[in-house]
């Protein structure tokens, strides 16, 4: 385990500080055709891809905001700077990287973990990558890792247009076509066929200026027969003017091939989290999420997989720990279209502090899957009487040998429980604490050590309050 | 000529999700009902009286439900819709349709204390395409206890519009048990609602069987708002042909030590399309509560669909609230327990799917009802 | 020599995660009553429902033979008719069908014969009776709610309602007390007599065997018969357990 990471004793503060005055350039806030236009000039935009963003912003304005999820009244996304770009242009190498830059990815424990067991790190600092490696091994088996601007014009151009935002079209909903108008930054990763990397990438992202959104867009193709592993991990410091973060992220994992997608997500508590992910998943292709959601102040997260090619096969866990201040809605939705294609939603939540936590999914068997199976299991936990946490799921079934389940269960910790840890010596907080630990232990247990126990002490500081 | 209809939005869900999933509501549109030519009769247990409401029944009705029962927002939530006083399932649309269609409200009165076991029966036979809306409140006062009949039944192949509105209210210590079964014809537009007020220790038991009807929209909120009060609902039902089955059943927990639970056991076939939306909805202050919801359906083809949206809802910390969804087909296991025997496969399916539906109806006090269910399953499968 | 009413020639079966049974040989002739020992997971279930026919088993290899017609590949049904019977470990629950309309429903499409209902209520009365049934269970949902005991006393209660010509007991002693085995035994006894029915009986303990005379035990060790033998094979499991035959199998 890594030292930078953060340890109990030192508390959250870890992940609010702030670099002042990193900012080279910045746009005027709010969002007209004239911003959009000079994003894609500033970004050398090919020409396809400013249409695409022109395009989208007038999707953006016609569509209406959701009415279905927690208040977003707080965000003007008029007063949000699109696009904040640092100072820096893209290095290779760390040393290379600014001093703040690098000492607050330093704090976070980036390279340290990069050289323990990373395969590559993608870090973006608000809006472009500033660090970018991916290890000889991995590159010389023909893996592309590079940030998506590079991948637009390089030699995989024609792959990422063929791609790009058709599975998570503008149209989907108003921030995806937000996100299509002043995406930037993000990543481009190709696994060729038959290519199994061994270790898992990484993606980190930070959100460092006052009021910028990020719209980072990540598109990973596991071609088939391939295996992936991507880690992305998001943290943001404490600022008080509402943040935006409207990424994307499409995955395409081909016949056969396997890709695993691990999230902490550690927002800082005045960030809007509306993100899009989504899986398109091909012949007995297989997809697996881990996800955990413990900051920001409105969450909508919810992980779409599209189970196309028959024997196509989806798992998903999810953990959400709302606390105080936070109204976080979190889910999944399957979407079974192939034959015996299988998908499992294990999640659990948790609110404590006055804190909201939503869970929502949908589960979709349309007629050609024939049977299908699927199984939702959903677990939430009220630490307190002023707390809330509500689950909403959905399923939809068009075909008659389809096999649904559906299980969710919402309590407390029990007396009891804390009873008898008590009489083994353990103080009443940490016997809490213990049990909160155990009761998140299956999605922690998906993650690799570090992140589990970067979760464990998230969950520890919420426990105490200090969060 | 043709009918006026009225546009009406109703079985809201009481959060919204997705819209595109399109299950926050029904939309339907409703023919005024005609005359009422339905063959009404009732027979009412001794000391149960009968009267017409001659006020205005929305007034009466909200001034049972008091002051604190209006809440329209759900803390963190946008506000679905207008929360109702003394709130059915089917939601405030239907009531004011009943409203404009002058249907007056019937108000039957258990005295306090009184304990009728033999149901009171509430028949409607809806032969040759009578309509029928009508609206009653069952008051059971403190201590008393009563079991009801409510029977909708008319020709295999009628036609019309059956609307009815139940409201039960129950003061402190009262028990109700409510069958509601509907054996209408293959034209009917069903719209059947039913909302209960629990005071302290009060418990309704109600019991829904829907065979037959063209659509059925049915809803029940069941607010619990006395401690120690508790709602049981089960559902059968078979959806066969294109038949359109919506049901929103609602527990809503304020008191403490509530218990709510809902059963739902279905069968569907050919192009049926059903959509269930239950939701446990524990508020503040529901300290000690626990509910339950189960659904349980089973899917005979390939074109039937088959939506359900199982809610919970949760702002108080010392509640145990679950729900469980089991959706497809018989399970291999037991097909094989029962040909092992010697079952034929094809028989032993359909006495799977009567059982299914026969188990539900067993419990519904009266052995015509009963007959005349059983009839209508073993003809069906 | 009689005929025999069930062989199993070289089975082999398994679950789709693979074969659990390898190459069984086994024939028994009418009325004998034949036990089937081995430690857990040796594939004893495996058997008993592969030759009843249970879909979630696949035969991989061999044939089996009822009453001289090959049955390899009939359904549950269709052997229930040619007078199998088993019993279930773990008796399913179905709501809304009754006991008694449950084993009505198996007598009427087993014979094909509408019942004579007064012949049956007595039968089925006398019946639980003998295995200390209370008479409300017959009205009850079958298996409903009943206890481990009531549920085994209820297998019973079918076999001897059905009259089978084998009856395979699948651990139909496993979790009950001294007194429901010796109920459970006299309805095995009763099912002798009235039919001289055949059994396998398929256990892990020696308990059930006390009150019956037991013509020939086989010894089930990882998917593969490895001895038959008298009833004095029983003591012998008695006194040492299975651990001689885990032994020979570990060198060979």
């Amino acid at each position: 385990m890594s030292e930078q990471r953060i340890s109990g004793e030192q508390g959250r503060s870890l992940y609010d500080f702030i670099d002042v005055g990193t900012d080279a350039y910045r746009m005027t806030e709010g969002l007209t055709e004239e911003i959009v236009t000079r994003i894609s000039e500033e970004k050398h935009d090919p020409e396809w891809m400013r249409t695409f963003r022109l395009e989208a912003l007038r999707i953006y304005e016609q569509m209406r905001m959701p009415d279905w999820g927690p208040s977003i009244e707080g965000l003007d996304v008029g007063r949000i700077a699109a696009y904040v770009r640092p100072k820096t242009d893209m290095k290779d190498s760390w040393d290379q990287v600014p001093e703040e830059i690098r000492t607050a990815f330093d704090r976070l424990g980036i390279p340290k973990a990069e050289h323990e067991f990373l395969a590559g790190v993608g870090a973006q600092y608000d809006s472009e990558l500033v660090y970018h490696n991916v290890r000889e091994s991995v590159a010389s088996q023909g893996v592309v890792y590079t940030d998506m601007e590079s991948a637009l014009t390089g030699e995989y151009a024609e792959m990422v247009r063929d791609h790009f935002m058709k599975l998570v079209p503008v149209t989907d909903h108003k921030f995806a076509a937000l996100h299509g108008a002043v995406w930037s930054g993000g990543s481009f990763v190709y696994v060729p066929k038959g290519v199994h990397v061994d270790i898992p990438l990484q993606s980190y992202f930070r959100l460092n200026a006052r009021g910028a959104g990020q719209f980072e867009h990540t598109l990973i193709i596991v071609d088939e027969g391939a295996d992936l592993h991507f880690i992305e991990g998001c943290s943001a410091p404490k600022w008080n003017v509402a943040n935006l973060h409207a990424g994307c992220v499409e995955l395409f994992v081909r016949k056969g091939a396997r890709l695993r997608y691990s999230t902490v997500e550690n927002w800082s508590r005045n960030m809007y989290n509306l993100n899009t992910k989504r899986a398109l998943v091909e012949e007995n292709a297989r997809m697996e999420w881990v996800s955990g959601s413990f900051g920001s102040h409105v969450s909508y997260l919810y992980p779409t997989t599209i189970l196309k090619g028959a024997g196509a096969d989806c798992e998903y866990t999810g953990i959400t720990f709302a606390g105080q201040g936070q109204n976080l809605d979190t889910g999944a939705r399957m979407v079974h279209l192939g034959e015996d294609t299988s998908s499992m939603i294990t999640t659990k939540s948790i609110s404590r502090g006055g804190g909201i936590s939503t869970f929502r999914s949908a589960v979709e068997i349309r007629k050609s899957a024939a049977r299908a199976r699927a199984t939702v299991d959903c677990s939430s936990l009220m630490l307190d009487d002023i707390s809330r946490s509500d689950t909403v799921p959905e399923m939809d079934v068009r075909t008659g040998d389809a096999n649904v389940g559906h299980e969710a269960k919402i309590g407390r910790i029990s007396d009891e429980a804390v009873f008898y840890l008590m009489s083994r010596g353990v103080s009443e907080a940490e016997a809490r604490a213990m049990i909160v630990s155990g009761f998140a232990d299956s999605v922690s247990k998906e993650l690799p050590l570090e992140y589990a126990a970067e979760m464990n002490n998230l969950i520890h500081l919420e426990m105490e309050g200090r969060a | 000529m043709t009918a006026v209809h009225k546009e009406m939005s109703v079985n809201h869900l009481p959060v919204l999700t997705w819209h595109r999933l399109g299950v926050n509501s029904a939309a339907l549109s409703v023919p005024m009902p005609g005359e009422s030519r339905a063959l009404a009769d009732d027979r009412l247990q001794r000391g149960i009286t009968k009267e017409i409401c001659d006020g205005d029944p929305e007034k009466l009705l909200a001034d049972l439900a008091g002051p604190i029962r209006r809440e329209a927002v759900i803390a963190g939530k946008q506000a679905a819709f207008q929360a109702q006083e003394f709130a059915g399932g089917l939601g405030p649309d239907f009531d004011s349709f009943m409203s404009a269609a002058e249907v007056p409200l019937t108000i039957y009165r258990v005295p306090a204390g009184s304990k009728c076991e033999a149901p009171s029966f509430l028949m409607r036979d809806l032969s040759c395409g009578a309509d029928l809306a009508e609206r009653q409140l069952i008051y059971a006062e403190a201590g008393s206890e009563s079991t009801w009949i409510l029977a909708d039944f008319s020709g295999k192949a009628d036609q019309g519009l059956c609307a009815v509105s139940t409201r039960v209210f129950l003061e402190a210590g009262a028990k109700v048990r409510l069958y509601k079964v509907g054996l209408l014809g293959s034209g009917f537009l069903q719209l059947d609602d039913t909302g209960a007020l629990l005071s302290d220790d009060a418990s309704f038991d109600f019991v829904r069987l829907l065979l037959g009807g063209k659509a059925i929209y049915t809803g029940c909120l069941a607010a619990l708002n006395g401690s120690g009060s508790d709602f049981y609902g089960e559902t059968a039902f078979l959806g066969a042909g294109s038949q359109h089955v919506d049901i929103n059943d609602v527990a809503v927990q304020r008191g403490r030590r509530t218990r709510s639970k809902m059963l739902v056991k279905g069968v569907l076939r050919d192009r049926a399309e059903k959509i269930y939306r239950g939701t446990i909805d524990f508020r503040r202050g529901s300290a000690g509560s626990a509910g339950d919801e189960q659904e349980d359906i089973l899917l005979l083809n390939d074109d039937v669909i088959n939506r359900s949206v199982p809610i919970v809802l949760c702002e108080e910390e010392d509640v145990d609230g679950r729900h469980g969804a089991t959706i497809g087909n018989l399970a291999p296991e037991v097909l094989f327990y029962l040909t092992s025997r010697g079952i034929s496969p094809e028989e032993a399916r359909k006495m799977l799917v009567r059982a299914r539906l026969m188990g539900t109806a067993s419990g519904i006090p009266d052995a015509e009802i009963r007959a005349r269910i059983s009839d209508y399953i073993m003809e069906a499968f | 020599m009689s005929e025999k009413l069930l062989e199993v020639r070289n089975l082999s079966a398994g679950i789709e995660e693979g074969e659990i049974l390898h190459g069984i040989d086994l024939e028994i002739r009418p009325g004998e009553t034949h036990v089937l020992m081995g430690p857990n997971g040796a594939g004893k279930s495996t058997l008993g429902n592969t030759l009843m026919g249970n879909p979630a088993y696949q035969v991989t290899g061999g044939s089996v033979y009822f009453a001289g017609q090959d049955i390899t590949k009939a359904p549950a049904n269709e052997r229930a008719c040619l007078g199998m019977f088993m019993s279930f470990q773990n008796p399913l629950e179905v709501p809304g069908l009754s006991l008694e309309s449950f084993i009505r429903s198996a007598i009427r499409q087993q014979t094909g014969k509408p019942i004579r209902l007064m012949q049956y209520q007595r039968k089925l009365e006398e019946t639980m009776a003998l295995l200390q049934m209370d008479p409300s269970y017959a009205q009850r949902d079958l298996n409903l709610g009943f206890s481990g005991g009531e549920k085994k006393k209820a297998e019973i209660l079918q076999m001897l309602m059905l009259s089978p010509k084998l009856a395979i007991l699948d651990e139909t002693d496993s979790g009950l007390d001294v007194d429901a085995v010796r109920t459970v035994s006299a309805g095995i006894e009763a099912y002798h007599r009235q039919t001289d029915g055949a059994l396998l009986i398929i256990t892990h303990s020696t308990r059930i065997l006390e009150a019956l005379k037991v013509d020939r035990v086989h010894i089930l060790v990882k998917g593969q018969l490895a001895a038959s033998g008298g009833s004095e094979l029983v003591e012998e499991i008695n006194r040492s357990g299975f651990e001689a035959y885990l032994k020979e199998d570990a060198q060979a």
